[in-house]
Order: structure tokens, then C-alpha cells, then sequence
């Protein structure tokens, strides 16, 4: 087999370049001082106290027999809880399906990195159009770094200026409008529609520069 | 020469001057500047996270020697390369920086060679990865190698000669 070592080098250093979008810097918090140090530890020794008289009672109520059949509703899919990002958004978004008018598409290429990822139905003021908003934090108070919109197909940013936007091409066959928004307003957004199923895409990120934007954009599969 | 992000010399001197807001810039630029560096050198995500943070750490407890302001991103491209190769991680138990990133994996490769090399060069010391990536990726010659590793030129081709040896069996080439 003959291979050209040096040119699949280059390749191969070139994808592991690419692969790591920076998402922030943070600085070590300064040292707290005494007076707060004591504080943390009395609140400390207040909270073991609280959660040991809720475990007691907890212990407690657990030694009650059960007054009626364990018919309480559990959430879908505590049984088999998803375990990764990508599989919580597919679990979601197979939930959600019934009550769209659209087939949506879920992402294929892992966003990892320690995000976490929550799938929201939202609704159209005006035409009661129900959309699907995926959108993927840091941590699960911290700010969307990644935000996917799914809706119906050509429902949605189709009057953007010319000149605003840059044709990307999606798949050989699908073409998608970047617009470079600067991160204070959201970040840039990559939307297209696809053809079959169709639907209407959008993911807009302040982590993700354009490169990666199409790489996530070509990972989505329509929910079967 | 790969690592193309400018940071200005004007804002370095800020930053020198103990300009909190020009810092915060400056080390921001940076992180984006190493991280496609440090993501060839580590050999997975959570290394070059690591690697950027303790760079970062060094550069601003350093900032102030700095002479060339122009030159703060090979500065800091060196101090993380040497940081890389001792591996001693001594920023560990005092690093001030850390960073966070996003992985988004490239598309699959359908070519078995390009993924046996891409685990082979996971494998390999800090040194020889270090050469392969500041000779393959950042694009120098081999006398900048040599300079860059701080060794002699004979040792980078020789280096280099077994390396390259070493990866063709890897991959099944002759």
C-alpha cells in the first residue's frame, strides 16, 4: 500500500486544529478572606444540618407503609435515563415530535466540552406555529453558547438585506445563509431549509466560528 | 505559519501597564491564538484545555518582562511548547487562567490510514509531537525545529528520520 505519509499528516493535524472552539477564559476567583472563610463554614455546618434532619424525616416516612398504590407518573425516560448531551436532545425531540407539523432533524456531531442541553417547544404568537429550540450552556444557569431553531419549512429569517448574508453550501444539494452577526448580538447564524423532509434550520452560537457552524449543520438527521 | 491571530502591541503595553480591561483582551486573543496549537500537541481535548490555562497562567505573571510587545503571540506559542514538552505541569497547583472550549468533531474520515496515524501521533512522546507539529502544521523548516526545540539541527533530522519510519509502519505504508 502506498500512502503519502507527509500529506496525510498535514491532514490529519489539520482536523485536530479545527476541532477546539473557545468558548471563554476565566480567572481564578481571588482568596476569600477569613472573615468569610469562618462565615462559609458556619454555612456549611448549617446546611449538613438541614439536609440530616431531612434524611431523618425522609428515613422516617419511607418506614410508613405506603397508603396507596405507587401509581405516581414518573418523568419520560427515568428508567433509562439519557446519558450523554446528544442523547438527552434526541430523547426530547422524539418526544416532541407528535406535536409538530414538521419532521425535525437532530444534530449528529457531539458538542461536547462539558455543555449541557435542553430541548424547549415554543409557539408562534400569531400562528400558533409550534417551534423546537434546542440550546446548549455551559452550565445549566450560565448563558446559551449554542442555540438551534426548528420550525417549519421557509417559516422563518427569508427577508434578510442582500448583501447581509453569504451563501454555504449545507450538502452538495442544500444551500444555507451565514450571517457574521458580531457575538453582542447573539453571535452568527447559519439557517437553510431542508428539502425532504423539509424544515426550517437555524443555529446561531457565540462559540462556534463559521467553520464549525457548517460542521455542526451537516450533522443533522431528520428524526425517523 | 498557522497561528495568524494578531494581538496589538499597543494593547500588550496596556496590559503591561496594569490595564485590567486590556489584560482580560489580551488573554482572551491569546487563548483563541494557542488553542488550534495546543489541540495538535495534546492528544485530547481536556489536555489542550489544560495546556492553554497554564500557558495563559505563565504569560500573565510574565507579561511585564516581556521586551517585544509585537511579539507576544510566539511568546507565548514558545512558553507553551515548553510547557508541553516538560511536562511538568508545574502551573497545575497555581494556575490562575483556565479556559473552556467546544469540541466540534470534524466530519468522519473514510480513510482507515488517516485514522491509524491520527492515534499513532496521540502516542507519541511530547518531542517527536512537538517536532511533527511545529515542522507539519505551523510550517517551519528544520533548522527553526531546532531552534524552536532548543536542540541541534542533526537531532531533528535524525529525529525526524525515525518518526516518519515509525508512523509509515503505523499505517501500513512502505
Amino acid at each position: 500500500m502506498s500512502v503519502d505519509l507527509e500529506a496525510l499528516i498535514k491532514d490529519v493535524l489539520a482536523r485536530k486544529a479545527t476541532e477546539l472552539n473557545l468558548i471563554g477564559v476565566r480567572r481564578r476567583p481571588r482568596r476569600i478572606g477569613l472573615l468569610w472563610r469562618g462565615a462559609a463554614v458556619v454555612a456549611t455546618l448549617l446546611l449538613a444540618l438541614i439536609i440530616g434532619v431531612e434524611l431523618g424525616l425522609l428515613r422516617e416516612q419511607l418506614r410508613q407503609p405506603a397508603a396507596v398504590p405507587s401509581t405516581v407518573p414518573t418523568a419520560v425516560g427515568a428508567a433509562s435515563s439519557p446519558s450523554t448531551v446528544e442523547d438527552v436532545v434526541r430523547a426530547e425531540i422524539t418526544r416532541l415530535r407528535p406535536r409538530l407539523a414538521f419532521v425535525p432533524w437532530i444534530p449528529g456531531t457531539p458538542l461536547t466540552g462539558g455543555l449541557v442541553a435542553s430541548v424547549h417547544l415554543q409557539t408562534d404568537g400569531t400562528a400558533g406555529t409550534p417551534y423546537v429550540l434546542i440550546e446548549y450552556r455551559r452550565d445549566a444557569g450560565g448563558p446559551v453558547v449554542v442555540q438551534v431553531l426548528e420550525g417549519p419549512a421557509n417559516c422563518c429569517l427569508d427577508s434578510v438585506r442582500a448583501g447581509q448574508a453569504m451563501n454555504v453550501q449545507i450538502t452538495p444539494s442544500v444551500r444555507g445563509q451565514y450571517i457574521p452577526n458580531e457575538p453582542q448580538f447573539g453571535g452568527p447564524i447559519l439557517w437553510w431549509d431542508t428539502p425532504n423532509p423539509p424544515a426550517y434550520l437555524a443555529i446561531t452560537s457565540t462559540a462556534l466560528d463559521s467553520a464549525a457552524l457548517v460542521v455542526f449543520a451537516r450533522s443533522f438527521l431528520a428524526a425517523e | 505559519m498557522t497561528l495568524r491571530s494578531r494581538v496589538s502591541g499597543s494593547s500588550v503595553r496596556d496590559a503591561q501597564a496594569g490595564n485590567a480591561v486590556a489584560q482580560e483582551s489580551v488573554l482572551r486573543s491569546l487563548a483563541a491564538a494557542l488553542l488550534p496549537f495546543a489541540a495538535t500537541l495534546a492528544a485530547n481535548h481536556r489536555e489542550a484545555d489544560i495546556l492553554v490555562g497554564d500557558t495563559l497562567s505563565r504569560v500573565y505573571e510574565r507579561l511585564a518582562q516581556l521586551e517585544d510587545p509585537e511579539a507576544v503571540v510566539a511568546w507565548a506559542r514558545q512558553t507553551m511548547l515548553r510547557l508541553f514538552i516538560d511536562q511538568k505541569r508545574r502551573y497545575l497547583r497555581r494556575r490562575e487562567f483556565s479556559i473552556e472550549s467546544v469540541i466540534v468533531a470534524a466530519p468522519q474520515v473514510d480513510n482507515a490510514a488517516a485514522l491509524d496515524l491520527r492515534h499513532a501521533v496521540d502516542r507519541l512522546g511530547p518531542p517527536e509531537r512537538a517536532l511533527l507539529v511545529l515542522h507539519y502544521w505551523v510550517g517551519m523548516n528544520l533548522e527553526e525545529c531546532a531552534q524552536e526545540l532548543g536542540v541541534p539541527l542533526g537531532t531533528v533530522k535524525s529525529r525526524l528520520h525515525k518518526l516518519l519510519k515509525r508512523l509509515r509502519a503505523e499505517v501500513g505504508g512502505q
